[in-house]
C-alpha cells in the first residue's frame, strides 16, 4: 500500500493523562480518509504529532516520506491543514490574508484561489476577527487549498457550523476532490458529514486504533440483524465475537454482524441460533457502524474496570 | 530574505496604528525632554512638567511593551495553535523578520532620540552607543516575555511577577551587599554596561531558543532561572 501517513506507535502524554497510546496507522495516497473516535478519543492529539505541533512522547509518524518531528518548509508546502482550534490573524482582511500567504507557495493556484472565493462567497474586504464561525473555516480552507496541496489535514472543520455552512464547506471539498489528485484525512466525530466524503475510515478509541480499512468494505462487512427466538430458545452463551451490542427484547433479538459475507452470512446465524424465525439483515450507514463500535468499546472499558 | 520582508510588510501593516501613536509619543518625549533641559532653571515650570514628562514617558514604555507583544504574539511561540505553524515559514526567517523589525522601527528610534535629546534620568544625553544598548536591553526583555505567552495580558502577568522578583531580587543583593561592606569587603557590583549587554546576549539566545524548540517550560526555566543565576555569578565578589 503506498501510504502517505504512516505512524509506528505513537503516543503522547500529557502529565498524567495518556491521549494517545501506542498508535501504529497508514492512511493510503490519494484516500479521503476519516480519523473517527468520540470526544478526547486523541484525534486532535494526533494529527498534532503529524503536523509537527507537538512531540510525541514515544513511537514516530511520517508525513510525505519525512519524520514528522523534521516536518519543515518544503513538506509544510505541500500540506493544507485546518482546524477548529487554529488562529487566523483577525486583524486582517480575507484579501490580506490571501496576499499573505500567496507568496509562500509555488504552487499558488490564482484561479483555483478566484474559484474558491466566488465558491464560499468569502467577503475580501472584511475583516477576519468581524466574520462569523462558519465563513472564518471557509476562508481558512481556502488559503489551505489555494496551492493545490497533495496532502489535506482538517480537524474537526464541522465543529460549530450551522448546517447550511457544512453543506457548502463539503460541496466544495467534493467539487474539489473531482479536480486535484489529493489525500484528505478529516478527523471529526461528526460521522453524518464526513460519510459523504470519505473513502477510508480509521476509528480511534481512548488513543488507540482500533479500524482503519475501505468505507466500502466496512459496509460490507458489517449488517445489522434482527430475528425473533423460538419459544423457550436462549441465545447461545456467549454469543460470537463477531456479534456486538446483542440486545433482546422477550424474543426479540437485534445486533451488529462485523464479519458478514453476502452468500454465506445468514448460514452462518441460523448455525449459530437454530430455529430463529423472522430474520431481516439490513446494511448500515457508517454513523451506525460507528455508533454500535464506540457502544462495544464503552462496554469493554466497564467490564475492564 | 523575500520572506523575512515579507512578514515584516505584513506586521507593519498590522501595527501601523499603535506603531505610529508610539512613534509620536516617542518624539514627544524627546521633544519634551529638549525642552525640560531649558526649563530646569525655572523651579516653578519645572515641577509641573516633571509630573507631565514623567507621565508621558511611563506611557511611551508602555506602548513600546504593547507594540512589541503586538509583533511577536501575532506569530506566538507558544502553544500548538498559532497560524504560522503551519505554513512554510522556516523559524530562522520569523525570528530575523521581528529581529529586523525591532531593531529598525523601534530600538534604533528611542537610541537616536535619547542620544540626541537626552532621557529623563540623566542630566546629559547619553552616548549613542550606550543609549543604543539600553533601548536594545528594554526590547530583549519585552520580547522575551512576549515569546514565553500567549498574549498580551499574559505578557502583563509574567512582567508583573518578573518585576517583583528582581525586586526581592535587588533588595536581597543589597542587604547582602551591606552585610559585605561592614566587613570591609566588596560585594556584588551589578552597574556598568556589561549588564545591559548580557541582558541582551541573553534574553536573545533564550528567546531564540524558544522560537526554534517550542519548548516553552524550558525556555521559563531559562529565562527565569537561568539568567538571574548567571547574572549573580558574573556579578560576584570573586571577579
Amino acid at each position: 500500500m503506498n501510504t502517505i501517513i504512516e505512524t509506528q506507535g505513537l503516543s503522547r502524554r500529557f502529565g498524567k493523562n495518556l491521549a494517545v497510546t501506542d498508535l501504529t496507522m497508514k492512511v493510503p495516497r490519494g484516500r479521503i480518509c476519516a480519523l473517527l473516535g468520540p470526544n478526547g478519543a486523541g484525534k486532535t492529539t494526533t494529527i498534532k504529532m503529524l503536523m509537527n505541533m507537538i512531540r510525541p512522547s514515544a513511537g514516530n509518524a511520517t508525513v510525505l516520506g519525512t519524520e514528522s518531528v523534521q516536518l519543515g518548509p518544503r513538506e509544510l508546502s505541500r500540506i493544507g491543514y485546518v482546524s477548529e482550534n487554529q488562529e487566523l490573524p483577525g486583524s486582517m482582511k480575507v484579501w490580506e490574508l490571501i496576499d499573505y500567504c500567496q507568496p509562500m507557495y509555488p504552487s499558488w493556484d490564482e484561479d483555483l484561489c478566484d474559484d474558491l472565493v466566488q465558491l464560499f462567497d468569502l467577503p475580501l474586504t472584511q475583516k477576519i476577527k468581524s466574520l462569523s464561525r462558519g465563513v472564518r473555516i471557509k476562508v481558512a480552507l481556502l488559503v489551505a487549498l489555494a496551492y493545490r496541496p497533495e496532502l489535506v489535514i482538517l480537524d474537526e472543520p464541522f465543529s460549530g457550523l450551522d448546517p447550511l455552512v457544512r453543506d457548502e464547506f463539503i460541496r466544495g471539498l467534493l467539487e474539489l476532490s473531482g479536480r486535484s489528485e489529493w489525500t484528505v484525512l478529516i478527523a471529526s466525530h461528526d460521522i453524518d458529514e464526513v460519510e459523504r466524503l470519505v473513502d477510508w475510515v480509521c476509528v480511534i478509541d481512548r488513543g488507540q486504533l482500533r479500524i482503519s480499512e475501505s468505507t466500502a468494505a466496512l459496509e460490507d462487512r458489517f449488517r445489522q440483524c434482527e430475528f425473533t427466538l423460538a419459544a423457550g430458545q436462549q441465545l447461545p452463551d456467549p454469543v460470537p465475537d463477531s456479534w456486538l451490542t446483542a440486545e433482546s427484547s422477550g424474543q426479540r433479538v437485534r445486533f451488529v454482524v462485523t464479519d458478514y459475507h453476502e452468500q454465506t452470512g445468514e448460514a452462518q446465524i441460523r448455525k449459530a441460533v437454530p430455529g430463529l424465525k423472522e430474520m431481516t439483515v439490513n446494511r448500515m450507514s457508517l454513523k451506525a457502524i460507528f455508533m454500535s463500535l464506540a457502544r462495544q468499546y464503552r462496554r469493554h472499558r466497564e467490564v475492564q474496570t | 530574505m523575500k520572506l523575512v520582508l515579507h512578514i515584516i510588510r505584513k506586521d507593519f501593516r498590522h501595527l501601523r496604528f499603535i506603531f505610529g501613536t508610539w512613534c509620536a509619543l516617542v518624539i514627544l518625549t524627546g521633544a519634551w525632554n529638549a525642552h525640560w533641559g531649558r526649563l530646569k532653571e525655572n523651579p516653578e515650570y519645572s515641577h509641573h512638567f516633571w509630573s507631565f514628562v514623567l507621565e508621558v514617558a511611563m506611557v511611551e514604555l508602555l506602548l513600546r511593551a504593547a507594540v512589541v507583544s503586538k509583533l511577536i504574539h501575532s506569530d506566538s511561540a507558544v502553544g500548538s495553535t498559532a497560524f504560522w505553524l503551519s505554513r512554510p515559514i522556516p523559524k530562522t526567517n520569523l525570528l530575523a523578520s521581528k529581529a529586523i523589525f525591532l531593531a529598525v522601527l523601534v530600538v534604533l528610534p528611542v537610541a537616536i532620540v535619547e542620544s540626541e535629546f537626552g532621557t529623563l534620568l540623566s542630566d546629559t544625553p547619553p552616548q549613542f552607543l550606550e543609549a543604543l544598548l539600553s533601548s536594545m536591553a528594554y526590547i530583549s526583555v519585552f520580547t522575551l516575555m512576549a515569546a514565553l505567552t500567549r498574549n498580551l495580558v499574559g505578557m502583563a502577568t509574567l512582567a508583573a511577577i518578573v518585576f517583583g522578583a528582581i525586586w526581592l531580587f535587588f533588595s536581597g543583593l543589597i542587604l547582602l551587599n551591606r552585610w559585605y561592606s561592614e566587613h570591609g569587603r566588596t560585594g556584588w557590583d551589578l552597574s556598568g554596561e556589561w549588564l545591559w549587554l548580557f541582558l541582551v546576549v541573553a534574553c536573545g539566545a533564550v528567546t531564540w531558543h524558544q522560537y526554534l524548540t517550542r519548548r516553552t517550560g524550558r525556555s521559563r526555566v531559562l529565562a527565569f532561572f537561568g539568567i538571574p543565576i548567571v547574572i549573580l555569578v558574573l556579578s560576584g565578589p570573586w571577579f
